[in-house]
């Protein structure tokens, strides 16, 4: 968790300067979760009935930096 | 019955979809799943958000599981004809947006089945930094459970309280490069078995016996996920992700996700591929059965698969078609996909791989 938390510290220290027109591609609906809340609801539902871990799903991406 | 509701979910489904209105948008699912195990569930969920004032939105959500299962692990566990019930979920929400970038939300959550009842409450902020080059997420869930056996008395229900936190980063790492990070801490206490479920266990003189499951009263769960989504050449999109997971009762699980999508038609259509892999370690106390040498029942005592050690693989195909501005709606989008699931399990005699199939169709409009 800390190698992680570590990680992500140094990522950050080098978050990247864009001019607004760079921004297109990220904000591309391939590059956001946004619109598939139901898609990814449904998908851990039927997963946190058939596997015992949960949490930290977000983790697959959606939203912030600009890209919505 | 059950064809019944299955066919007012889907017109649920697409009649919140092409629904048309001020400012908003409204979105559904409908997921069909079926297994080898001769269990099979019909999911569908519908979700609006009306913006109300400039600054505040709300939202309303429904959701439903159409349960029928006849399997041999759950015919031996619940009843010796498998049993047929359905699930509601409701969300009633509220975002408050004062600023672009920031917004808070609350939201009351609830569902109920015949034997099981949940009410909760999600808190959630969220906020760009950097000149919207890092985003942070945060969000409290608050669940208060109650639960039982079909046909029991109420008074006999037992309670389940949950608190899970999450902390959630998105910072840009390059033009075509974003990452996540997130973390979520959950705790429970309260009833954290289930009313159904039984022990083999083996005493000393040789006789066998079933006794009901008994499993720890706490639990607190820890979960980081770290992502990366790229846009690549020649309309090209992937995403990865991977989630470390371990609790209080020895579990620990590895999960990778990789997603590739493409677009075609000018941003109008989009193919893409999922692959999941999953592997989960069993639970400190979990045995597929328990020999008693000493004359006492272990206090913590679990025989199912669900905290057995195991494997799982799924894959998607998923096809997504924008359908241009149709009538009053700005947009409305369709959605198709295809999943196997492949799950096998170590110490769990009963069902040890099962195999499904889950079809899902989804409908997204902007108006």
């Amino acid at each position: 968790m800390t190698r992680l938390l570590l990680i992500a510290a140094l990522a950050l220290g080098g978050c990247a300067e864009l001019k607004p027109w760079q921004r297109e591609t990220l904000a591309h609906p391939c590059m956001t979760s946004d619109g598939r809340e139901h898609e990814h609801g449904a998908r851990d539902h039927m997963l946190g009935a058939r596997e015992s871990s949960q949490g930290a799903t977000a983790g697959r991406g959606g939203g912030g930096c600009g890209c919505n | 019955m059950r064809l019944q509701l299955a066919l007012l979910a889907a017109a649920l489904t697409i009649g919140a979809a092409a629904t048309a209105a001020a400012d908003g948008r409204a979105g559904s699912w409908l997921a069909v799943y079926g297994d080898d195990d001769r269990v099979t569930v019909i999911s569908p969920r519908v979700a609006a958000t009306e913006e109300v004032a400039d600054e505040l939105s709300i939202e309303v959500g429904y959701d439903a599981d159409v349960i029928s299962a006849a399997s041999a692990d759950v015919v031996s566990a619940a009843s010796r004809r498998g049993f047929e019930e359905v699930r509601h979920g409701l969300r009633l929400g509220a975002v408050w947006s004062p600023e672009p970038g920031a917004a808070l939300s609350l939201a009351l959550v609830g569902s109920t089945e015949n034997d099981y009842r949940s009410a909760g409450l999600v808190l959630a902020a969220v906020r760009e930094w950097r000149d919207r080059r890092l985003s942070t997420g945060l969000e409290l869930r608050l669940t208060s459970d109650q639960v039982g056996r079909a046909g029991e008395a109420r008074a006999h229900w037992r309670s389940l309280e949950a608190a899970a936190a999450s902390l959630a980063v998105a910072w840009i790492v390059d033009a075509r490069t974003v990452a996540d990070l997130t973390y979520e801490l959950g705790l429970a206490r309260g009833f954290l078995g289930s009313p159904y479920r039984y022990v083999p266990v083996v005493w000393e003189s040789g006789v066998r016996m079933q006794v009901p499951e008994a499993v720890p009263e706490r639990r607190q769960r820890h979960a980081a996920a770290l992502g990366l989504r790229r846009a690549l050449p020649r309309a090209l999109f992937a995403r990865a992700g991977y989630r470390l997971y371990r609790d209080s009762w020895g579990i620990w699980s590895h999960t990778g996700e990789l997603e590739v999508q493409r677009a075609f038609r000018h941003d109008t259509v989009f193919l893409g591929t999922e692959l999941r892999g999953y592997h989960q370690s069993a639970a400190d106390f979990h045995r597929a059965a328990y020999r008693i040498e000493t004359g006492m029942l272990p206090a913590h005592r679990d025989a199912d698969k669900l905290l057995a050690r195991s494997v799982s693989l799924l894959g998607a195909l998923r096809l997504e078609v924008s359908l241009g501005r149709p009538g009053p709606l700005e947009t409305l989008r369709v959605t198709a996909k295809l999943e196997h699931y492949r799950q096998r399990f170590s110490d769990f005699a009963a069902l040890p791989r099962r195999s499904a199939w889950v079809g899902a169709l989804g409908l997204q409009a902007e108006y």
